[in-house]
């Protein structure tokens, strides 16, 4: 930790930041504070505007005369009295109390003038006595006067009448103005009365006479109207609102249009506050001005306002405050984290600071100061001094030569007596231990120093002794400083985050609080120094700390060492401890100061691992124990004692023990051995769970969990504590990795947690992958016994590639067809054995291996190297890659030659045999029926019934020899199927019309019930006959008289169903099993028909079963039987064979 | 009667079925002719030229397929003579080939037939 001098650099940055902060609070404020003053103003000048611009505003009083213009235009002429009467009617004193005066203004030219003059004098119109004192003021002498002429209201304006408004320059200014454009004009203020007033003039022309050009207007101006007007009565904001009136500055400008162009004169200027001096400049900040043109004048109302003017005196503090408290809180805040800062700090800091104080105490403790030696005689008296003497106290040696020490005053105080008590036992010859003496410099000053008394001898004689003065001041005066220091210390040591110790010799000599907290032993149990080391340092760390311990004792100062430690239950804590020997409370001592690393132990025991397994993975072979490894890996950084994986087997769903670690040194066999035992389904165990959720799982404590399959073994071998994690390929568990320890496992962090479950998915792929590979070589074995097979195997095999060139051919090859293999690889296959069948064979074979891709089954001849022919069954098929291309054909060939020859044989027999049996019968039946048709007389019907008995055996026994032709035909499989385009529903009906007569005579209610939609199927026409026949027979034969036999046909899915019910004696349960088995006859059966051969639904069902139908029956004992046959619509495929089966006419 | 001095020859060397045969035929008014073996038979009827021949198969000395392949190979009469096979052999693929390559007018099974359809059909074909 480094120390920290911020002070110079901090406080100005602190105060230089809250400054800032400070500052931008206070413009900010600032800124909004005045955004609302605007907006306040901007109101309020908008109410200022609208009063002023108002109809008894400017507007106002400039349309005041054009209406008076308006009746002066409607008149011939106006009369004084009728001016005064209009105004008087229209009210204009009341609604333009700003208008000083109404006026009328005559030109009157220089000729006009007397008679004027005397007119006006005259006028009593208005006022009874006229005016007797008018005239034209001034006087003037020039071509033309405007001429004041009506004044309204009279009696305060007096003095207007009669004035020469040409004399005044800026009235005369205006009133050519007005004349000429013949439209409202203003002038600029002028002063009258002390006053000042501006005037509108509105010009009065020749009523009917031409105005559209200047020219014509000045000839036509008769006169104007005008408006005398007090800007201020005007303009002046209405104080009859109730508060103050709003402070806004007013000003009115307007353009007065002179002779010598057009000047700004200020019409009107208001403050808004009272009592404020006019004549200060206004430092205005906010300001709106408004422009309006009325007549041929622009007046410029100009609304202004300070910013501050209108805001209350809080809301203009408010920056202030803001700023300022902004930059209090921020200057306490920076303070707060400093102070926290520092606090954090602090421990270390202080026990830096107190172990460097400490060091320094002793480092001034082991400088020597030069002793003082002194040597004595017997009697105490002192011989000689050496130069430190002189130094460190002061004394010559003249100055204590000869003077027993006692009196020389360097010994203060009791230390005479101690001294001289001392002296004796030195002469005496004892040997004296060092000792404390008190000594007095010659000024004045104490020393204290450590005294050694020596004997002095000459030959065995006791001549003195020697006096040697180690000063022991600063030792002494550190030695306070210390106790006071350890105080302080232990204070620090109690604020502490670290855990801090001293050790004595033999004791614990102060733990603080923080010990407790981390290792949980109390004081006094950790009170015995070497307990402490034996307990809470763990075996591992054990070494470490005594050597460091050693070299504290041997040098003054140990590194920092890395240390575990075992709290009182058993949890393993990771800490560095800082050691350092001190002078504790005046004994030698050792602090120890133990900072938790916990946190970067877990980070850096996972960096281990990690590294760990990621070289036992790069360095594995298929020979090295790789699973163990890395169990081992894991289990190595964690101080875990024993590890397994567990992977699943596919075939029973369980999770098997794959692997397992243990750590050397420990016998954990009973554990091991149940676990190599066990096999878990899902959710089972611990094991078992993991595979569930996926998630790692930790089992604080093994004996008190449920769900945990070895309880026993471990609590034998003292495991107490298990973890395990999920190994993971893709999203899949595909195994488990549990470890267990004897000690007290911390719960993982989140971090560890995350650390596995990535950690599970590595292994999971690397223990996959080497589980392929341990799989791919049992397939090697696996497949070596198969080639073993293919090699020795009776049947001929051989393996050829896309194009027909033999790759391989076995033994059974070699011999079928008498070549070597050497001859036979890499020819093409059949070049040297086939070619005896026609050409359409191999094209037909060809085709359906190489662009069907199907397998090839024939009976191919083929020739051997002898040149002996044989017949074989051949199949060939093709063999495909994952991406469905075919790379080799597989044949193999089965000699059947002499199969062929025996069923050659067998056929022929029976073919024979069955000739044999009929040619009996042939004689038999037809001399029966020549009898029985009387060919040779007339029989009796005796004779008759005779004869029939052996007729009928005749014919039952050729019946038998026919079906038993076709049973043999089939059980040979040498019957063949022709299938071609037949009608199934007219053979069945032919089968019908074949057992009508029985059906008749029976008076059998036979139903047909056929389809009309059945197609044309290719079907071997006396196979399907046999199939109807038999069925229907069996029908018709079974039922008694009187019952009913319904016939289906019709198409049903993908199936043509044929359906036979009847009412007949039905099928025992009983027997039900065996009705298809050859010679089986129902019990109930015989009793209808004692002749039956048992052989009808067999023949039956080897058709349909060889035409890919189905057949199934349903009967119940003497209600009836319903049978079914469905056959393929795709018809009877193709057989070859050498039989055809006879339908058998089983009718008597 | 239509079949007047209609001939026909019986190759067969079973005897009792050969007489009943004989026995049937005469009492139809059918002049008949009989060979026990094939050989006999191929010059009995290259000699008298009957109208039809019934023949069996398994004969000794020369079956009757060889003898009927003689027949049809020997002169136009013999190709064209109509011939029933008459046998208790059950017709196979072998014995079907040369029946259509030998052209019998029919083939039938004994066993299966009784004597009198036997004649019927022999006398239908007396009749075309």
């Amino acid at each position: 930790m480094t120390k920290l001098r911020p002070s110079f650099i901090l406080w100005p940055t602190l105060i230089a930041l809250s400054c800032a902060v400070g500052i931008f609070s206070f413009a900010y404020v600032r800124m909004h504070i005045n955004d609302e003053s605007r907006l306040r103003f901007a109101d309020e000048s908008e109410a200022v505007r609208k009063e002023i611009l108002e109809e008894s505003g400017i507007l106002g009083y400039a349309r005041s005369l054009e209406n008076l213009q308006g009746f002066f235009a409607a008149s011939v002429s106006v009369e004084r009295n009728e001016f005064d009467t209009f105004i008087e009617h229209a009210r204009y004193a009341q609604t333009f109390p700003a208008t000083r005066a109404f006026t009328y203004i005559r030109r009157v030219t220089a000729a006009e003038r007397g008679a004027f003059v005397r007119m006006v004098r005259g006028d009593t119109s208005l006022e009874p006595r006229g005016y007797p004192n008018f005239s034209i003021t001034p006087t003037s002498t020039s071509a033309e006067s405007y001429v004041v002429t009506y004044v309204k209201p009279f009696a305060s304006n007096e003095q207007m009448l009669g004035e020469d408004l040409l004399a005044d320059p800026i009235k005369h200014a205006a009133v050519e103005e007005a004349r000429d454009t013949g439209a409202l004009t203003a002038t600029s203020l002028f002063t009258y009365e002390g006053k000042k007033y501006f005037s509108i003039y509105l010009p009065v022309y020749k009523n009917g006479a031409p105005r559209g050009t200047v020219e014509d207007r000045r000839a036509n101006i008769v006169g104007l109207l005008a408006a005398t007007i007090d800007p201020e009565a005007m303009l002046a904001p209405s104080s009859n609102t109730p508060g103050a009136v709003p402070k806004i500055h007013i000003t009115l400008i307007n353009d007065a249009t002179g002779t010598t162009g057009t000047t700004k004169s200020v019409i009107f200027e208001y403050n808004g506050e009272a009592g404020r001096n006019k004549e200060e400049p206004i430092p205005s900040r906010m300001g709106l001005s408004f422009t309006y043109q009325i007549g041929n004048t622009n007046w410029t109302l100009m609304l202004s306002r300070n910013i501050t003017e209108n805001l209350t005196p809080l809301e203009i503090s408010l920056p202030y405050v803001g700023g300022v408290s902004a930059f209090i809180i921020i200057l306490l805040l920076c303070g707060i984290f400093y102070s926290i800062f520092i606090l954090v700090t602090k421990t270390s800091r202080a026990a830096e600071e107190l172990a460097g104080k400490l060091l320094e105490a002793e480092q001034r403790l082991a400088e020597t100061s030069t002793d003082v030696v002194l040597d004595l005689d017997a009697g105490g008296k002192i011989i000689s001094i050496n130069d430190s003497a002189m130094r460190l106290l002061g004394y010559t040696l003249e100055d204590v030569a000869g003077i027993h020490i006692g009196r020389t005053g360097m010994l203060g105080g009791s230390s005479v007596t101690d001294f001289m008590r001392e002296l004796e036992r030195a002469l005496r010859g004892e040997s004296l231990p060092p000792f404390e003496l008190q000594l007095v410099k010659r000024g004045g000053g104490v020393l204290i120093a450590e005294a050694n008394l020596t004997l002095l001898r000459e030959k065995d004689v006791a001549t003195g002794a020697r006096l040697s003065l180690h000063d022991i001041t600063t030792r002494k005066q550190a030695e306070r400083a210390l106790n006071e220091s350890v105080t302080q210390f232990k204070r620090f040591a109690e604020a502490a985050n670290d855990a801090i110790l001293v050790l004595g010799n033999s004791a614990v000599l102060f733990a603080n609080g923080r010990n407790e907290a981390l290792l949980k032993y109390s004081p006094s149990e950790l009170a015995p120094a070497g307990s402490f080391l034996r307990a809470a340092v763990a075996q591992e760390s054990r070494e470490a700390i005594t050597n460091a311990l050693e070299r504290l004792e041997r040098g003054g100062w140990a590194a920092d060492t890395e240390c575990t430690l075992l709290t009182k239950d058993r949890k393993r804590i990771f800490s560095v401890v800082s050691l350092s020997r001190v002078a504790y409370e005046n004994k030698p001592a050792t602090i120890v100061i133990i900072k938790d690393i916990s946190a970067r132990k877990i980070a850096e025991q996972r960096a281990a691992m990690e590294n760990a397994i990621a070289r036992t993975i790069r360095e594995s072979t298929p020979e090295t124990d790789a699973a163990k490894q890395l169990l081992g890996d894991i289990a190595t950084v964690f101080h875990w004692q024993f590890g397994d994986i567990w992977m699943e087997n596919q075939k029973t769903n369980e999770m098997e023990c794959y692997n397992t670690w243990v750590q050397p040194g420990y016998n954990l066999l009973p554990f091991e051995s149940k676990t190599r035992l066990l096999a878990f389904k899902k959710g089972a165990g611990l094991p078992g769970r993991v595979w569930e959720t996926g998630k790692p799982k930790w089992i604080p404590s093994i004996l008190n969990e449920s769900n945990f399959y070895r309880k026993k073994e471990a609590e034998e071998s003292g495991l107490l504590t298990a973890f395990a994690f999920p190994l993971i390929v893709g999203k899949t568990t595909i195994g488990v990795a549990e470890f267990f320890t004897d000690s007290k496992m911390d719960e993982l962090s989140q971090e560890l947690f995350d650390t596995f479950l990535s950690l599970g998915s590595s292994l999971g792929q690397f223990l996959k992958q080497r589980m392929a590979n341990e799989e791919i070589a049992r397939n090697l074995v696996d497949l070596k016994k198969f080639l073993l097979a293919v090699e020795w195997t009776e049947d001929s095999v051989i393996i050829t590639d896309i194009e027909g060139i033999v790759q391989y051919a076995n033994r059974a090859a070699e011999k079928t067809n008498g070549y070597s293999r050497a001859e036979i690889v890499g020819q093409k296959a059949g070049r040297l054995w086939g070619n005896l069948m026609p050409r359409e064979f191999y094209k037909n074979m060809w085709d359906i291996i190489k662009y069907q891709q199907k397998t090839f089954t024939g009976e191919i001849r083929n020739r051997r190297k002898n040149g002996e022919e044989y017949l074989a069954s051949v199949n060939i098929s093709p063999v495909f890659d994952e991406m469905g291309i075919p790379r080799f054909f597989v044949a193999t060939e089965r000699d059947i030659t002499q199969e062929k020859a025996v069923d050659r044989a067998k056929t022929e027999f029976v073919s024979l045999a069955s000739h044999q049996l009929r040619t009996p019968l042939t004689a038999i039946n037809w001399y029966s029926e020549m009898l029985l048709g009387g060919d040779v007389g007339s029989i009796s019907d005796k004779q008759r019934s005779y004869i029939e008995e052996i007729y009928n055996g005749g014919r039952r026994l050729v019946i038998l020899v026919n079906s038993l032709l076709n049973v043999s035909r089939v059980e040979l499989g040498t019957f063949v199927v022709n299938p071609e385009p037949t009608n199934v529903a007219d053979v069945c009906d032919v089968t019908l019309k074949e057992l009508a007569l029985l059906t008749n005579s029976k008076r059998l209610t036979l139903t047909r019930d056929f389809a009309a939609d059945i197609p044309v199927m290719n079907m071997d026409r006396s196979l399907i006959q046999i199939i109807f026949q038999n069925i229907v027979t069996n029908a018709v034969e079974y039922t008694p008289e009187g019952g009913r036999v319904t016939v289906t046909l019709r198409k049903e899915g993908e199936s043509l169903l044929f359906k036979v019910s009847d009412t007949g004696i039905g099928i025992p349960a009983a027997n039900q099993g065996k009705i298809f088995e050859k010679m089986y006859r129902a019990d109930n059966a015989r009793d209808v028909k004692t002749y039956g051969t048992g052989l009808g639904l067999y023949l039956v069902k080897s058709i349909v079963d060889q035409s890919k139908g189905r057949i199934w029956f349903e009967s119940k004992e003497n209600i009836g039987t319903t049978f079914f046959v469905t056959l393929p619509l795709s018809g009877m495929a193709k057989k070859e064979g050498t039989k055809m089966l006879s339908p058998i006419r089983d009718v008597v | 009667m239509e079949s007047s001095a209609k001939t026909v020859l019986i190759i067969e060397d079973h005897v009792p079925v050969r007489l009943a045969i004989v026995e049937k035929l005469k009492k139809n008014g059918i002049a008949t002719l009989e060979a026990k073996d094939g050989e006999e038979g191929l010059q009995m009827a290259l000699e008298k030229h009957p109208d039809l021949i019934l023949l069996d198969l398994i004969m000794p000395r020369m079956s009757g397929m060889t003898m009927l392949e003689k027949l049809r190979k020997t002169d136009a009469w013999g190709k064209n003579v109509p011939v029933i096979i008459l046998t208790n052999l059950n017709p196979d693929d072998k014995i079907m080939r040369e029946v259509v390559e030998t052209e019998p007018a029919y083939y039938l099974v004994k066993a299966d037939w009784k004597i009198e359809d036997v004649i019927a059909k022999a006398m239908s074909f007396l009749s075309k």
